[in-house]
């Protein structure tokens, strides 16, 4: 059966279909439908011509994005304290490391001073214990009060 | 209307509202009536044919890349049509019986009466394909692109669709649905 042929009875009624009264759209539809047209045109102009109308905009804005990123970067920069090179000479590394030479005879200078380094390093550390994943993990956790086995990190 | 299809893509994508009033001249009449039918309400079908429209404008930078203008139309006034039956359904109120025209009288005007009636009756997918082919006038190709079916299938459904619409009629008449 080929759709595209209809047995007579339905190409009447289609017939009868095409030919009824279809309903006009109202004159005042034209001028609704250009006006809706016309405010969405206005409230969305075209994207290539908001990309090359406003391009000078566009590349000023860039422009000064990237000054004042450029300028809290330098800022930063200046601003922030790296203390660990200042750490592995300091005053307070130097006067332990003497202080471990007089009470330990028998070290060497280069050793005291690590001994100095890593005293001055444990001294910002806190303990904790340590976590383990899992069921074990939580039983450490619950055995804090007990004396768990404490490490440093 | 613009001398070629090319200039009234140019015309569109550029924004001209010159290009917007040739295709609602080209293609407005036939949208309103299609969507009469889809909706079933005037106001409904007047506001669907703008929402078209203003989606058109929405959408210019990329009407470029369609290839059958005519298909897109009809299917943008689908998905408006789906849209607000959605919404009347949820806001639940009834639309109104779409008017005949005034000139209308005597035993041929209530076979039209009782045709659109008995169009109301049907599910919406097979309003919609008598919508597109006779009173929008689309080739079934067309229709095929609009409900983004193959020819073949859209024209059965046609067929359903007259046969559900021929036993519809010869149902007595319940009057205004």
């Amino acid at each position: 059966m080929d759709p595209f042929d209809l047995p007579r009875e339905l190409r009447d009624l289609e017939r009868r279909l095409a030919a009824r009264g279809r309903p006009e759209p109202s004159a005042d539809l034209r001028p609704r439908v250009l006006a809706a047209v016309r405010r969405e045109l206005a409230a969305r102009p075209a994207l290539t011509q908001w990309v090359w109308g406003g391009f000078w905009q566009y590349a000023a804005a860039a422009a000064a994005g990237l000054l004042l990123v450029l300028n809290l970067l330098m800022s930063m920069g200046n601003r922030s304290d790296f203390p660990v090179s200042r750490a592995a000479n300091g005053a307070d590394v130097q006067q332990a490391a003497a202080m471990i030479c007089e009470l330990v005879s028998f070290i060497t200078p280069e050793e005291a001073a690590r001994e100095a380094l890593l005293l001055r390093a444990g001294s910002h550390l806190e303990m904790v214990p340590q976590p383990r994943p899992g069921v074990t993990g939580l039983r450490a956790l619950r055995q804090i009060e007990e004396g768990p086995p404490w490490v440093t990190q | 209307m613009p001398a070629t299809p090319d200039d009234l893509f140019e015309g569109l994508a550029a924004g001209r509202e010159e290009a917007f009033a040739a295709l609602y001249d080209a293609y407005g009449a036939r949208l309103f009536a299609a969507a009469c039918v889809m909706l079933g309400s005037r106001e409904e079908a007047e506001d669907a044919v703008q929402d078209v429209f203003v989606g058109l404008v929405r959408a210019r930078e990329r009407l470029r890349h369609i290839e059958n203008l005519k298909a897109y139309l009809f299917a943008s006034l689908r998905y408006a049509a789906i849209h607000r039956m959605r919404r009347a359904k949820a806001l639940q109120f009834d639309t109104a019986e779409v008017a005949m025209p005034a000139a209308d009288a005597g035993p041929d005007a209530e076979i039209s009466r009782r045709l659109d009636r008995a169009l109301r009756r049907l599910p919406r997918e097979q309003r919609e394909v008598i919508a597109l082919h006779v009173d929008a006038g689309l080739t079934f190709a067309e229709v095929a692109a609009v409900l983004d079916l193959s020819a073949n299938t859209a024209a059965s459904r046609y067929r359903y669709a007259m046969e559900k619409l021929r036993e519809a009629m010869k149902e007595p008449d319940r009057g205004p649905v």
